[in-house]
């Protein structure tokens, strides 16, 4: 028989062990193979910053997949020809650290031209969608004074209750 | 020296501690100052400690007693405590005790209020799980798998760009 600690009426304990291993991506995605107890207590940490993993961006379309219908059309309007396949949670709303620079990546894999108005669409998106971002990395992804991104930019912060 | 603390018994003050099973233990009362918790259950005679036997609260206890001088940390220190992944020599050993006697104490320190030896608790149990298969932690902890293959399947594939780090 597992310990108490183990039995999933003190989600807090579990979750308190799963943040030690918050950057140890091997062990969370072990923990979450554990059952489905602690998938459920894995994945809002293994969803909070992607970024930092996997460079390749290859978690985005399970992380559009999350959104609704309106905002998967525009982001075929906006050139991002991503697969949406069902996924079991909306991870959209696990995310914490939002890394711009890397988006722009994005450029080489589903989205095939990162303009201003593809940035400006996906940004009002991404506020919509998340509200618990506690960390923006820009880099070089405002490195212009244009107006319409810069509002984006200002309403995104505004939208995230961490970052207001 | 100012420690950090904000103690105010003296060293040679003491308060009596009744565990579950009904052993007292008479502790400095600068620890019972340090954890709120511990100071409500200080009667002797009448009060006890529900839920925490005598073994337990005597591991409890010989852990506070050790860092009765550390410094005090605020609730905003929750982060960097917990980002702070080196355990320090004693408490190693300290938890270096049987499986069932470490997650004691982990269900003691939450009980009891005792957030750093909690932290510490939570962290050691992290380490044992670095680097294993889901079948290696659920082998070490005792723990069923009730995923379907298909449910298993279905979650390798929507995080499978994290499985190679």
């Amino acid at each position: 028989m597992p310990s108490k600690l183990f039995m999933g009426d003190m989600p807090e304990l579990i979750e308190n062990i799963l943040n030690h291993l918050n950057d140890k991506y091997y062990s969370l995605f072990s923990c979450a193979l554990v059952n489905q107890h602690w998938y459920k207590m894995s994945i809002p940490i293994f969803w909070q910053n992607p970024f930092l993993f996997d460079s390749n961006l290859l978690f985005i379309s399970e992380y559009f997949s999350s959104l609704d219908e309106n905002d998967k059309f525009i982001l075929k309007e906006c050139g991002i020809n991503a697969k949406f396949p069902n996924t079991l949670f909306n991870y959209a709303r696990f995310l914490k650290v939002l890394d711009l620079s890397s988006l722009e990546n994005l450029s080489l894999g589903p989205i095939s031209d990162f303009s201003t108005e593809n940035a400006t669409a996906l940004l009002k998106i991404l506020a919509k969608n998340t509200t618990k971002i506690s960390a923006l990395k820009l880099g070089e992804f405002y490195s212009d004074y244009e107006p319409h991104l810069f509002h984006a930019i200002i309403c995104f912060i505004k939208s995230q209750e961490q970052l207001r | 020296m100012d420690n950090g603390t904000s103690n105010s018994a003296s060293e040679n003050e003491t308060i009596t501690l009744k565990s579950c099973d009904g052993i007292e233990f008479h502790i400095d009362a600068r620890i019972a100052n340090r954890y709120t918790l511990l100071n409500n259950w200080n009667g002797g005679e009448s009060a006890c400690i529900p839920n925490v036997n005598g073994k337990v609260l005597e591991k409890v206890l010989e852990w506070c007693e050790h860092h009765i001088n550390d410094p005090q940390l605020n609730c905003g220190d929750d982060d960097s405590r917990r980002r702070n992944t080196i355990i320090e020599e004693w408490d190693e050993n300290f938890l270096s005790c049987d499986q069932d006697m470490l997650f004691e104490i982990i269900l003691a320190a939450n009980y009891l209020e005792i957030k750093p030896l909690l932290d510490l608790g939570c962290k050691t149990v992290a380490n044992m799980m670095k680097s294993k298969s889901p079948e290696e932690i659920r082998s070490a902890f005792n723990i069923d798998n009730d995923y379907t293959p298909e449910e298993e399947e279905q979650f390798r594939k929507e995080n499978e760009w994290a499985e190679d780090y």
